[in-house]
């Protein structure tokens, strides 16, 4: 396999929880490759650590020792603003409770990642009303998020993720918050974007959902204790 | 265009968390008022005390004759003490730390005519230096007494405002003709009102004055009722008192240790006390108006680190997404800036309202007088601005700093 072809590549992650008190080793000793345009389910108990790894895989946290290569960058040695830069540029991150702004309407929510990337204004709207649209949300713009159902949020927290066109798409629990229909929905999503090559990440306690992902990672108290690509 | 957006964005967040905006804004407008206004009033009195204080003159005593209470030289106790004319020059000329010196002639109950009307009025004959020495300020278009008139005896007369009033009506005084024992007076001048806070025989504003030359023709005296004098100095007033004694006890012959003989009111004396009142009240404000300040910034502080904190969540939203750390700081900088100039200015226009209200309240008693003409100063609305929203901007600063150095995992974690 060519090195180029690899998203994720992570080598001895650590985590450790430095609470002053005590020490929680969430992650002990992650070794993980993700290839481009593949798709995977991380599955586990709660407290296993598998939030954590994807917090690491997102760039929202640091790893305490190991290397993480992301899209063949070395993450750990970067600072908080190029940080942010590939946040912004490389990863979609969709959260288990949406965390949309509740003062913006879906547009800006949708918009907002594209400001921070510093794009004109005519260039967001076009994007927007395409993303919009690809999740089935164009008539519901102009609502704020408390007037949306969670179903409706979760769409335009991914329509959010997806507007700076990012190669990885990562997602926390994604349907945890949502009524079953709206989670087969939300899932559909997530595989038509597979199609269209990004490479995607999701985390579940709903073994049906793991099971339309083609590949699945089991994660036991911060270890890894199956991977049926491996 | 981005700090369109800035702006933008805060306005946005002022409309969903109307409440909290205003909160803040009231308190920023609220310190600010109550001190303004506070200080405002503080000055007011201040200002006006000064005026009343200084409206019977500055650095100034008045000299009465007395009796002699001891003997001296083989010549008995009891003996009258009466100064007249000559008595102002030996004065004058022997004691010179006395800037100016005027006599005063008094007669109660002189009736004045004017037209048909006769009213009693209280004539003091004076020297064209009383004027400097007692403050006697000339409404526009009007004159005090002066040399000449002294010199040529001239039938002039300057009126007190009340005396003014209750001859002329709402009539301008100045030019018309008066007529005292039959002889016409030009009124030359009418007093400006004045506050005073001390006085002897009567209020400055209830009396007229002409030339005591003019005053000598018309009238049979040899003495004076007192003598007023003005120093340059009103550290010397102790010197001046005992030089006093020292040059009249020699012309008189009486002991320059005998205090009987002459009366002497060093209204000095006054302005020292009052103004030691007056840093009194100086502090007593200055303590009111920064405790007002403290309880106000505490507040506003309050009200800055409990919203940060309570979008910590949102900011944690805003990095995860990719902002970067000085474009949150923007936003909170915007935010903090409309705070303080939505709140500052509100607090300012409610100031100036209150302040030019109670201005307007007409004045028919002293009270009113001295209580209630506020004074804005501009300087301390400035400080107490600047202070407030620097308040408001650090502490929804720190809070904004600590939420964007953690970890955006950590932000989002807050609830």
């Amino acid at each position: 396999m060519n090195k180029e072809d690899i998203m994720i590549n992570m080598s001895n992650i650590k985590k450790i929880y430095d609470t002053g008190k005590v020490k929680v080793e969430a992650l002990k000793n992650i070794n993980l490759k993700i290839n481009k345009n593949e798709q995977f389910a991380i599955i586990g108990p709660s407290g296993s650590g598998k939030s954590t790894l994807m917090h690491i895989m997102g760039c929202l946290d640091k790893p305490t020792e190991g290397n993480y290569y992301l899209n063949n960058k070395n993450i750990n040695n970067i600072d908080i603003d190029e940080l942010s830069y590939i946040r912004n540029k490389e990863i979609g991150f969709v959260f288990q409770n949406f965390f949309l702004l509740p003062y913006l309407t879906a547009f800006e929510n949708v918009e907002l990642p594209m400001i921070f990337a510093g794009k004109k204004k005519k260039e967001r709207k076009e994007r927007v009303d395409f993303l919009l649209n690809l999740v089935g949300m164009y008539d519901r713009r102009g609502h704020k998020p408390n007037e949306l159902s969670g179903g409706q949020q979760q769409r335009i927290a991914i329509a959010r993720a997806l507007a700076n066109d990012p190669e990885l798409i990562l997602a926390d629990e994604p349907t945890g918050n949502l009524d079953q229909k709206s989670g087969i929905e939300i899932i559909k999503i997530f595989l038509k974007l597979w199609e269209h090559g990004k490479t995607i990440g999701i985390i579940t306690h709903d073994m049906n959902l793991a099971n339309q992902f083609s590949r699945q990672i089991k994660i036991v108290d911060g270890n890894i204790v199956y991977d049926n690509k491996n | 265009m981005k700090n369109l957006y800035f702006f933008h964005m805060a306005i946005k967040e002022f409309k969903t968390h109307s409440k909290r905006f205003f909160l803040t804004a009231f308190a920023l407008g609220w310190g600010t008022l109550t001190v303004v206004i506070l200080l405002a009033f503080g000055e007011g009195l201040k200002t006006q005390l000064t005026k009343a204080d200084k409206g019977i003159g500055n650095n100034i005593m008045v000299v009465w004759g007395g009796q002699t209470s001891i003997p001296y030289n083989g010549l008995p106790q009891g003996r009258n003490i009466n100064l007249t004319t000559e008595d102002l020059k030996l004065i004058i000329n022997n004691i010179p730390e006395i800037e100016y010196i005027s006599g005063e002639y008094n007669s109660w109950g002189t009736p004045v005519k004017y037209g048909r009307n006769t009213k009693n009025i209280l004539l003091v004959g004076v020297n064209a230096e009383f004027g400097e020495i007692r403050n006697q300020i000339p409404k526009t278009g009007s004159r005090f007494i002066n040399k000449n008139d002294v010199i040529e005896k001239r039938k002039v007369i300057f009126l007190g405002w009340k005396v003014a009033e209750r001859i002329f009506d709402n009539e301008n005084p100045v030019g018309k003709t008066l007529y005292i024992k039959g002889i016409p007076f030009t009124v030359i001048g009418v007093l400006k009102e004045k506050l005073q806070n001390s006085n002897y025989n009567n209020m400055d504003n209830n009396k007229a004055y002409i030339p005591y030359t003019t005053y000598l023709s018309m009238f049979n005296r040899k003495y004076y009722n007192n003598i007023v004098l003005s120093l340059r100095d009103d550290k010397k007033s102790k010197y001046v008192k005992k030089r006093l004694y020292e040059v009249l006890s020699k012309k008189y012959k009486f002991d320059k240790n005998d205090k009987m003989t002459l009366s002497i009111w060093d209204i000095t004396e006054n302005h020292k006390i009052i103004n030691k009142i007056f840093i009194g009240i100086q502090i007593f404000l200055g303590l009111i108006g920064s405790l007002t300040l403290i309880i106000s910034g505490v507040g506003l502080a309050n009200i800055m680190y409990a919203s940060i904190k309570h979008r910590t969540r949102d900011i944690g939203i805003k990095m995860a997404l990719g902002a970067k750390k000085d474009q949150i700081l923007k936003q909170i900088i915007t935010e903090s800036s409309f705070f303080a100039l939505i709140g500052g200015s509100i607090g300012f226009m409610l100031s100036f309202l209150i302040v030019q209200i109670v201005k307007n309240i007409p004045s028919n008693n002293s009270a009113i007088e001295y209580l209630a003409r506020p004074q804005v100063s501009y300087t301390i609305m400035i400080l107490v601005f600047l202070l407030l929203s620097t308040i408001a901007f650090l502490s929804g600063f720190f809070p904004a700093k600590k939420a964007i150095s953690q970890n955006p995992v950590e932000a989002l974690r807050y609830e």
